[in-house]
């Protein structure tokens, strides 16, 4: 794999100074923290404080969705390996506008342990802290067993979905609430056909043949479900969606906003092609999507591959989807 | 003649185990690498080499503070499920001999006890799960076995042994927490990098106490 960075080392530091030069107007550090992002008016007073986080290689999750209508603030670790728990401390202190803070992140054990023990420390210094782990990953958890399931892009509806309500001025118990419940009903499986390389790692983090993909293959290259001949884009989104019906049921004349995804390296042209089918399956099935998403939202590097996600949404998730967003990576009026 | 250690013997551990884990990283991360993502020796040296940096920029740092401090910056530098667990030990460690300017082998064994602790309620991990756990604990419940025995030479060399069984018995054990999870059968047969890093740190203070204390 050729790339374009300077020592491996700085990977991750010279990324967020890029970010933070590209837009000034938007984020800021917390207290002098690179890895501690936040919007620019942090804090923001009388209203929950979202934050996230996780190891880098994922943009634009995750500090790409810090701003308006979405994040408060973002911890940032080290290429696929979780921010200190100090890191995440320093960053919740300097968003709390003292209405508390939901930790909304992925389901990955490092992050659980280093924002558990940031919680209790926040805690103990009177800042409300309450933690929503993201496990909409289905090929990383059998049904009936759902909260053992990684996180990966539907990381994107909750933050979303929490950004809207805290705006609307809930408590954190309704951010909570509201944020859990849309997470029911979001369900997300992807394809792997080319790993990503660890910036310093001699060689990458899994290999598949010329021929073959990996269908529910991990952001950080965990094994999937079932390693096979590669087929078209129409066959595997067909059988993607047939998996992810299977996990989840949406009835006839219901709604479903739909993600698709690039892991990284596969190009918007092909999402297309992807998304051509799920909307000729769903409409086949007379499920509504109210609002597609395509492109780069979850990636690893350069890894090649995509992921589909779905979410079923209710008028008030709609609204929720509505709400308009501000970031450096995503901007809805 | 019992043992003492005083804030100097643990500046000097500290750069031991840096210079320990500087030297074992490769090997720790191959072993990774056939479980994990590859990078639990680099994280183990980055940590405690941040480790000894803090303890040389900061002379007047308690034995406690050397713990809770530089276990903080172990934390900072590598951040992930090791960095947490190590300051949540080292952490623990410090707490419970906050006042304290010498320590015995008695507030040793509390030390690791308290680690353990700490280790098991923030990884939410028990024995056998393939983990750190597999030499800390064999490497206790001896010492605690130990309770009437004055010859403390040898309890330490016994406890060091029994790290380094409890660190080879995890070939046999499948992974069934953290990443390595994902990797369930091909983890027979590997140890587990985090469990041979728990038996490097008690060689370390081990031999360091019988060297350099001479109670041999």
């Amino acid at each position: 794999m050729k790339t374009f960075y300077n020592v491996d080392e700085d990977y991750v530091n010279e990324m967020l100074e890029g970010i933070l030069n590209a837009y000034p107007n938007m984020l800021k550090k917390a207290n002098g923290e690179i890895r501690a992002i936040t919007r620019v008016n942090a804090p923001i007073e009388d209203k929950v404080s979202i934050v996230t986080g996780g190891g880098s290689g994922h943009l634009p999750v995750f500090m790409g969705y810090v701003g308006k209508g979405l994040l408060d603030g973002a911890a940032i670790g080290n290429v696929f390996a979780s921010p200190s728990m100090n890191q995440m401390l320093t960053l919740t202190k300097a968003v709390d506008g003292g209405k508390g803070v939901l930790y909304l992140y992925g389901n990955y054990g490092g992050d659980i342990m280093n924002f558990d023990m940031a919680a209790e420390l926040a805690e103990e210094e009177g800042i409300q802290v309450k933690s929503l782990l993201v496990t909409d990953d289905i090929a990383s958890g059998e049904k009936g067993n759902e909260s053992s399931r990684r996180g990966v892009a539907g990381l994107f509806y909750a933050y979303k979905v929490a950004g809207a309500c805290a705006e609307e001025g809930a408590s954190l118990e309704e951010v909570y609430q509201t944020t859990q419940s849309a997470l029911e009903g979001v369900r997300s499986l992807g394809v792997a056909i080319s790993p990503c390389t660890v910036p310093g790692a001699s060689k990458p983090s899994f290999s598949l043949g010329e021929d073959e993909m990996e269908i529910g293959m991990g952001i950080h290259g965990e094994a999937g479900i079932k390693r096979e001949k590669r087929k078209t884009a129409d066959e595997v989104t067909q059988k993607m969606i047939d998996l992810l019906l299977n996990d989840i049921s949406i009835d006839q004349g219901e709604e479903v906003s739909v993600l698709v995804n690039s892991l990284g390296a596969t190009p918007l042209e092909e999402l297309y092609i992807v998304y051509r089918k799920i909307s000729k399956i769903l409409n086949d099935k007379s499920i509504k999507i109210y609002k597609p998403y395509i492109g780069r939202y979850a990636t690893s590097m350069e890894m090649a591959g995509f992921s589909i996600t779905l979410f079923k949404l209710s008028e008030k998730f709609k609204k929720y989807l509505d709400h308009p967003v501000w970031t450096p990576f995503i901007k809805e009026r | 003649m019992a043992i003492q250690l005083e804030q100097q013997d643990l500046k000097k551990i500290f750069i031991l185990l840096a210079e320990t884990f500087s030297r074992e990283k490769d090997f720790l991360n191959d072993l990774d690498s056939k479980i994990g993502d590859g990078d639990h020796g680099l994280s183990m040296s980055r940590g405690f080499n941040a480790v000894q940096k803090t303890i040389e920029e900061n002379p007047n740092f308690t034995i406690s503070d050397m713990l809770i401090k530089s276990g903080l910056q172990f934390n900072e530098v590598t951040g992930s499920t090791i960095g947490i667990l190590i300051f949540s030990a080292m952490r623990a460690a410090g707490l419970i001999i906050k006042e304290k300017e010498t320590i015995n082998l008695k507030d040793l064994k509390k030390m690791l006890q308290v680690s353990i602790e700490a280790i098991k309620k923030r990884g939410k991990a028990l024995k056998g799960q393939k983990t750190i756990l597999d030499s800390l604990i064999p490497a206790l419940e001896y010492l605690e076995e130990q309770k009437n025995k004055t010859d403390e030479s040898l309890m330490i060399k016994g406890t060091v042994k029994k790290a380094f069984e409890g660190a080879q018995s995890t070939k046999n054990l499948v992974s069934e927490i953290g990443r390595a999870r994902w990797f369930k059968e091909r983890s027979i047969g590997v140890m587990d990098p985090g469990a041979y890093s728990g038996y490097l740190i008690l060689n370390v203070v081990g031999k360091y106490i019988i060297k350099c204390k001479s109670i041999d």
